[in-house]
């Protein structure tokens, strides 16, 4: 038996696969599953990710075969079929992508039969998405996975090229901000980098001479997989936000890559402490040095902490990690997140809001780092409240991110922000 | 433990009201087929994704303050909710309420209760939402994987109602079961309708029990207020944002009138079969004629013809000016509306008023509910261009570039996609705007002139936006892929 959930953040398999074909481009999902599945999952993840809108094909503008009490009883390939041939003759993608969900997998629809008849004219796969196969998070991982199995072609490696995966569209609600600044970081070394949503081709994933893991544990099994099949090596690396993380990243994959890092990290170091260096002032003059509490998934709750206790001087409280992570990657959490002169954070693996609410309020920490379902609960305990974590509908974001240099800075100003609202 | 009297599964609207969601042709064309009953239930052979009455259930009862939401399905199916909390917050702050977040729970179905069943998931959430929330009611929506792998809802509520104070009431909203996401208001009423209504204890001779969308805002309630009060009425509002014990209490009104039929239908003629509430059935009152009809009924039942027939004339004449005005600068300009069945009407309705021209409707679905007031709107309107569609964006585009709107009004989700035609588009609701009443139609009518004096929004979207269809298929049938039919 699975634990109940009050109020999740995070929707399900179907709803992170979604998310992330949506992102790429020239993808064109075909949902294979009941009438409101698409609906749902864009109202509840890409939406309340900061109002993220449809893009060029979301919303409700997905294709879907919106599978009906005929198709639970008598099976719903003919409808699929249907839909597939009706989908390539009405919109012209790279790829169709068919993303199965609950209904059409209890009732044991043989999907890669149909998809099969279709492979001859089109690039087109499947992946089995049903969402009591997990979170947003294993949607993604499943769907790489069929990227993997149905995409990939073995292709000469390029010795600048690095892919970068492990970062769930709308679930890491600053995907794109966080991937462009990577890249730009990346790029600034000398390599090249497929994030999946840019203009690399997903075919080529084998062609990269590193893959980055850009989470302490979504993407491990695929860059795993991606070393047996191609021989591609692979680091894991959770999300750096800010100088010293940035720097500590670039170091390792200069090592690794053999590419010398130094001018750019001490350029970029340079830059972005001028920037922290104009906020100075008021940290010292107002005694901004406050006690946090982190609500986010494990990736954010280690580059949120090692940022505020290493580079800001903050006190931690509580790190509370609500991804629902498998077991074996807790103590690898738990060493990330061990600072010395006993600033280490207590940790909470913790997903129901309620528990969560209940912990921290022991904690009593001036400021949190949540999501917009702790807005109540901030104003109770008096603490001042960012939302950075997935689901946020109290503030809208576009193109912002938080990783590296740059993301660093903006995450300062939003925090800072916060802080002198009331005045 | 309350006695179980009513079946707790509603029926749904395909059965009950032969209601169909697809239908293309010109407003003729439907009221013609739908008088002689020869609408057929067509489907499509290309879909896109909408909404499932799970959806709707959870959108109907997710205002009530002293109640849990108990989601029984894997977590994606409560994650909406959390985009319902926006309105949720919204509605309380509109009313003056410090704006709390609703409470709700997922049974977090993953594949060995898909297997095995998720009965223990959902006694555990039950016993949750009680010891932290002691609420009231703790509502328990079904899905459809609970209703595949077939749960019995109904058994772990006996087995665990004993010890539990809320009264627990079950949704029966299976996703796959209705193709009328409508039908998810029914099986949100039918538990309300078993588990919450009391017995009265006194008939109230002055209450009127307004079933109010969380899509009408307070300012349209304030607008009902205003008139109900010139006849000496007073409006118990539910279930948005409303207690169980307003709920309850609906069966001490004298009548129940409605703010949108479609969605209150089943209530109301289920509360005067069990309770002898009796109620109107007029559609909405937007627009000017539409007003007057709902206001007329209201009053006819309380033998107040002659008070209403002197409110009419006075707000007609205090109105009928500033309606003038909208009119010389919007009248001749061509509309299209997208909409649920109810609204589908009142705004064009409303359109109507201010001289607009309708060109297209497009009706979520359509059924008995609204077909005499459709075939006055196209009395009124001329023969427009009728879209019958759970959504479905790629017949809307198609069909605007023939009718090439100059406005649109539409739903969430939908009007972008117009927008992205270039088109400038209105929402059909807007929480902080009124559109409900007499005053509806001069503030609908101003938020047009916003939209016509700059649609610089429209405009820049649409020239930077890439296509999804293939080109062709602006000039092939828009509803080429409805099957057992033949073109229209």
């Amino acid at each position: 038996m699975s634990g109940i959930i009050e109020k999740p953040r995070f929707t399900c398999a179907l709803g992170g696969a979604l998310s992330t074909i949506i992102a790429i481009n020239n993808h064109v999902p075909i949902i294979h599953a009941g009438p409101g599945c698409g609906v749902q999952l864009f109202y509840g993840q890409t939406f309340t990710s900061g109002f993220r809108g449809s893009g060029w094909i979301g919303g409700v503008a997905v294709p879907s075969t919106n599978t009906y009490e005929k198709e639970v009883v008598f099976g719903g390939e003919s409808r699929l079929k249907e839909q597939i041939e009706n989908t390539i003759e009405l919109i012209d993608g790279d790829r169709y992508v068919v993303l199965t969900g609950c209904t059409s997998e209890l009732i044991g629809d043989d999907i890669k039969g149909i998809i099969n008849e279709f492979k001859d004219d089109v690039s087109i796969i499947f992946a089995e998405t049903a969402g009591f196969r997990g979170s947003s998070y294993e949607g993604y991982e499943i769907l790489l996975d069929a990227f993997i199995d149905q995409v990939v072609k073995d292709k000469p490696k390029k010795p600048n090229l690095v892919n970068i995966i492990g970062i769930v569209p709308s679930q890491d609600v600053f995907w794109e901000g966080n991937l462009t600044e990577m890249e730009r970081i990346l790029n600034e070394i000398g390599l090249e980098v497929n994030t999946l949503f840019n203009d690399q081709d997903i075919e080529g994933l084998s062609a990269a001479s590193l893959n980055i893991v850009l989470s302490p544990w979504v993407g491990v099994k695929s860059a795993q997989k991606l070393e047996e099949k191609y021989g591609t090596p692979y680091i894991v690396n959770p999300i750096p936000i800010g100088v010293d993380q940035t720097n500590t990243f670039l170091q390792k994959i200069g090592k690794i890559l053999d590419v010398d890092v130094s001018e750019v990290i001490a350029r970029e170091e340079a830059k972005t402490y001028k920037s922290i260096d104009k906020v100075a002032d008021f940290i010292i003059d107002f005694d901004v040095q406050l006690k946090f509490a982190t609500i986010t998934d494990s990736n954010y709750a280690i580059a949120i902490n090692k940022f505020f206790v290493n580079e800001f001087g903050w006190i931690p409280s509580l790190a509370v990690i609500s991804d629902e992570i498998p077991k074996e990657y807790k103590e690898l959490i738990r060493n990330e997140l061990s600072f010395e002169n006993t600033l280490s954070p207590d940790i909470l693996f913790e997903s129901d809001t309620f528990k969560i609410h209940e912990s921290i309020e022991k904690d009593a920490p001036e400021f949190l780092f949540g999501s917009s379902l702790d807005k109540d609960f901030a104003g109770t305990i008096g603490a001042t409240k960012l939302s950075v974590a997935f689901p946020i509908t109290d503030r809208v974001i576009i193109d912002r991110g938080y990783a590296g240099y740059k993301g660093v800075i903006n995450l300062l100003e939003d925090a800072l922000s916060e802080v002198v609202t009331p005045f | 433990m309350t006695i179980k009297k009513y079946n707790n599964v509603a029926p749904i609207r395909d059965n009950r009201l032969d209601t169909i969601i697809t239908f293309g042709g010109t407003a003729s064309e439907l009221v013609d087929l739908s008088s002689k009953k020869c609408l057929k239930a067509k489907d499509r052979a290309f879909s896109q994704t909408t909404f499932c009455q799970e959806w709707l259930a959870m959108l109907t009862l997710a205002s009530i303050k002293d109640t849990v939401a108990i989601v029984h399905a894997p977590v994606g199916c409560s994650s909406s909710l959390t985009c319902i909390n926006i309105f949720n917050r919204f509605g309380q702050i509109l009313r003056g309420e410090e704006p709390l977040t609703g409470k709700w729970i997922s049974t977090n179905l993953k594949d060995s209760d898909a297997i095995h069943g998720g009965a223990e998931n959902l006694k555990e959430a039950i016993f949750v939402a009680e010891n932290r929330y002691k609420p009231k009611a703790i509502f328990i929506f079904s899905s459809c994987v609970s209703g595949i792998i077939g749960e019995d809802i109904d058994a772990v509520i006996g087995q665990t109602q004993d010890e539990i104070s809320a009264t627990i009431i079950p949704v029966y909203c299976d996703g796959f079961k209705s193709k009328v996401w409508a039908s998810g208001y029914d099986g949100s009423f039918q538990g309300a309708l078993n588990y919450l209504i009391k017995e009265p204890k006194e008939k109230r001779e002055n209450l009127v029990n307004i079933i109010n969308p969380i899509t009408f805002g307070r300012v349209d309630e304030i607008e009902v207020e205003r008139l109900l009060k010139q006849l000496g009425l007073e409006a118990n509002f539910i279930p948005n944002f409303s207690t169980t014990e307003d709920i309850g209490r609906a069966s001490e009104a004298a009548l129940t009138a409605s703010l949108c039929t479609t969605f209150s239908e089943y209530f109301a003629k289920t509360l005067n079969e069990r309770y002898h509430v009796p109620y109107t059935e007029k559609l909405m009152p937007v627009g000017l004629d539409n007003t007057d009809e709902w206001i007329r009924e209201i009053g006819s039942f309380f033998g107040k013809e002659e008070e209403v027939e002197s409110i009419i004339k006075s707000e007609r004449e205090r109105i009928q000016p500033k309606v003038d005005e909208i009119k010389e600068k919007l009248g001749g300009k061509k509309a299209f509306v997208s909409a649920g069945q109810s609204r589908a009407i009142g705004i064009p309705n409303l359109l109507a008023d201010l001289g607009i021209d309708i060109v297209g409707i497009t009706a979520y679905h359509y059924d008995e509910v609204i077909s005499d007031s459709f075939a006055q709107l196209k009395q009124r309107c001329g023969n427009f261009c009728t879209n019958v569609a759970n959504v479905q964006p790629f017949e809307q585009t198609n069909i605007l570039n023939r009718e090439k709107p100059d406005l649109y009004f539409g739903h969430m989700g939908e009007s972008v996609w117009a927008a992205k035609e270039g088109i400038p588009t209105g929402m059909v609701f807007n929480l902080s705007h009124l559109f409900v009443g007499y005053n509806g139609v001069v503030a609908f009518g101003n938020r047009i002139l916003n939209l016509v004096n700059n649609s610089s929004f429209s405009q820049k979207i649409n020239q930077h936006a890439k296509p999804i269809y293939r080109e062709n298929w602006l000039n092939e049938n828009p509803f080429k892929y409805h099957n057992g039919g033949e073109l229209k």
